[in-house]
């Protein structure tokens, strides 16, 4: 069996931390092994976990913005791109940086829809669509959250 | 490189031939800019110079450095201490043509060694620290900003009641110009913000922007020069207390505040600085992830640009979505709490 990829970044970081780390006073070098050490903890919650995050959001968001363009309408082209594109993918099998291209082009059709329902606000259909926007919003950070916290909570540098 | 016979060359080139560069040192941490003390003999004496570049790829804040250079020239005649302003070079060869501006050295240091002493002495030093500090932005937020020439070159707000309007409206524009993802969450969080901007402020002040602990040269407990001035701008005096950086929780907040109120001869609003308080952690979403570009460029990429263009932004993306739709003081204690994290001076001290 082969170590997974989390097994072995904890490895480089056990590594540093009982062999590099007490050797440095050097503040810069100290402030590198700082970065790298918060890099890994960063990797070892993301490298198992991205992929399924980002299926699970990415079929989230086809949901969501067939729906938004049918009570908005269309036309943006990175919401007609997602939903060209996004289907296809998630039926096969797509690779991590698939799905965060296809990703980074949802929350690009959110971003607009969320200013053309600032701009609307109040009108029929509108405030329902940004209600809809604003909790998968929220539900993305929380799937994303682990990546990030605590885990950049800390000295900056 | 910047190494000490380049340093030798681009100070005889402009100081003239008796200069001869004895030692220099890369200060600690500068990311976005990289800040070099520069040691000298010159005719038997001996000189001290602070040189500051950009870093490869360019600063981790927006903002010119010359910008930072007009505010402190414009600085050094009146009461507010500042280190004496030589000379800005827009495109020299010794960076490559990264920009460069050099400042005469102060006597003093960022550091105040014994500051979180145990006991009843140095819990009042810290309050008298606390209000050297109030005194320093009181001089500042006073300045006649016509008279003094901040008027020709820095943003102004029509009025003290646009103050939070343009920095809103500013900072957005600087949003969509340099954020390298479309952080949807954080536009819904400016869009939340927005319904909540003041809409008062005691005047129009020239505002430091980032102050407080590890900003400035301090020398026996006094404010000798107010350093780092990349995010200086015109609005609220509340706004730079939202950005004061440990010094209201260094001793008494509410003493503090009351100090610098009457040393300024107006009032700091609680509910403005509550809202510039959370406004701040959006504002560090685009300050910070503009530092990311020259990494994903492939200009710069090292590890505190990967840290603090996406963990820290990503990190405040989070600390957003806790906070967004709520009731702002509710907010601004959620920040407040978050504040208390170990990358704090105070906090950090032990």
């Amino acid at each position: 069996m082969m170590p997974t990829a989390t097994q072995m970044l904890a490895a480089v970081q056990l590594a540093l931390r009982e062999h590099v780390t007490p050797q440095i006073e050097d503040q810069w070098a100290q402030s590198a092994l700082r970065s790298v050490d918060v890099i890994l903890n960063h990797l070892q919650a993301r490298v198992p976990a991205e992929g399924p995050m980002l299926h699970q959001d990415t079929s989230e968001l086809v949901t969501l913005l067939t729906g938004a363009r049918e009570a908005l309408g269309g036309g943006d082209p990175a919401l007609e791109a997602f939903l060209a594109e996004a289907p296809a993918l998630l039926a096969g099998y797509a690779s991590v940086e698939d799905l965060q291209a296809i990703n980074h082009t949802g929350r690009e059709a959110v971003d607009v829809l969320l200013r053309a329902c600032h701009a609307q606000r109040g009108q029929a259909g509108v405030d329902a669509v940004h209600a809809g926007l604003r909790a998968y919003l929220l539900r993305h950070a929380e799937r994303e959250s682990g990546f990030f916290f605590p885990t950049y909570v800390g000295r900056p540098v | 490189m910047i190494d000490q016979q380049s340093l030798q060359a681009y100070f005889n080139a402009h100081m003239g031939g008796d200069v001869t560069v004895t030692k220099f040192k890369r200060t600690f941490p500068g990311i976005s800019r990289e800040t070099f003390l520069v040691w000298t003999e010159e005719g038997g004496a001996e000189g001290g110079y602070v040189f500051r570049t950009d870093a490869l790829g360019g600063p981790i804040c927006p903002v010119p450095l010359e910008y930072e250079y007009r505010i402190i020239a414009g600085l050094f005649p009146t009461a507010v201490p500042v280190a004496e302003p030589l000379w800005f070079d827009a495109t020299p060869a010794i960076t490559d043509g990264r920009p460069v501006m050099v400042r005469r050295m102060v006597d003093g240091s960022n550091d105040i060694p014994g500051l979180y002493d145990e006991g009843a002495d140095a819990a009042a030093r810290r309050q008298r620290i606390a209000f050297e500090h109030a005194e320093r932005l009181a001089a500042l937020h006073t300045l006649d900003l016509a008279a003094t020439g901040f008027t020709d070159f820095v943003e102004m707000p029509a009025s003290a009641a646009g103050c939070a309007r343009d920095d809103f409206d500013r900072w957005m524009r600087i949003f969509e110009d340099v954020r390298t993802d479309p952080f949807p969450l954080v536009t819904e969080a400016a869009f939340w913000l927005e319904e909540h901007l003041p809409t008062s402020a005691p005047r129009v002040s020239l505002c430091k922007g980032n102050n407080g602990m590890g900003e400035e040269i301090w020398k026996d407990d006094r404010i000798v020069a107010l350093s780092d001035w990349e995010l200086a701008f015109a609005g609220d005096p509340a706004q730079d207390w939202a950005l004061s950086q440990g010094m209201l929780t260094l001793g008494d907040a509410e003493q503090t505040l009351r100090h610098y109120e009457q040393a300024a001869g107006f009032a700091i609003d609680r509910a403005s600085l509550d809202f510039y308080r959370v406004w701040e952690v959006w504002k560090a979403v685009p300050t910070l992830n503009n530092g990311l570009r020259p990494f994903l460029s492939g200009e710069n990429p090292r590890v505190p640009r990967l840290n603090l263009g996406f963990g820290r932004v990503k990190l405040f993306e989070q600390l957003l979505g806790m906070m967004i739709g709520k009731p702002i003081d509710e907010a601004a204690r959620i920040v407040a709490e978050w504040r208390k994290s170990p990358y704090r001076p105070e906090n950090a001290a032990a």
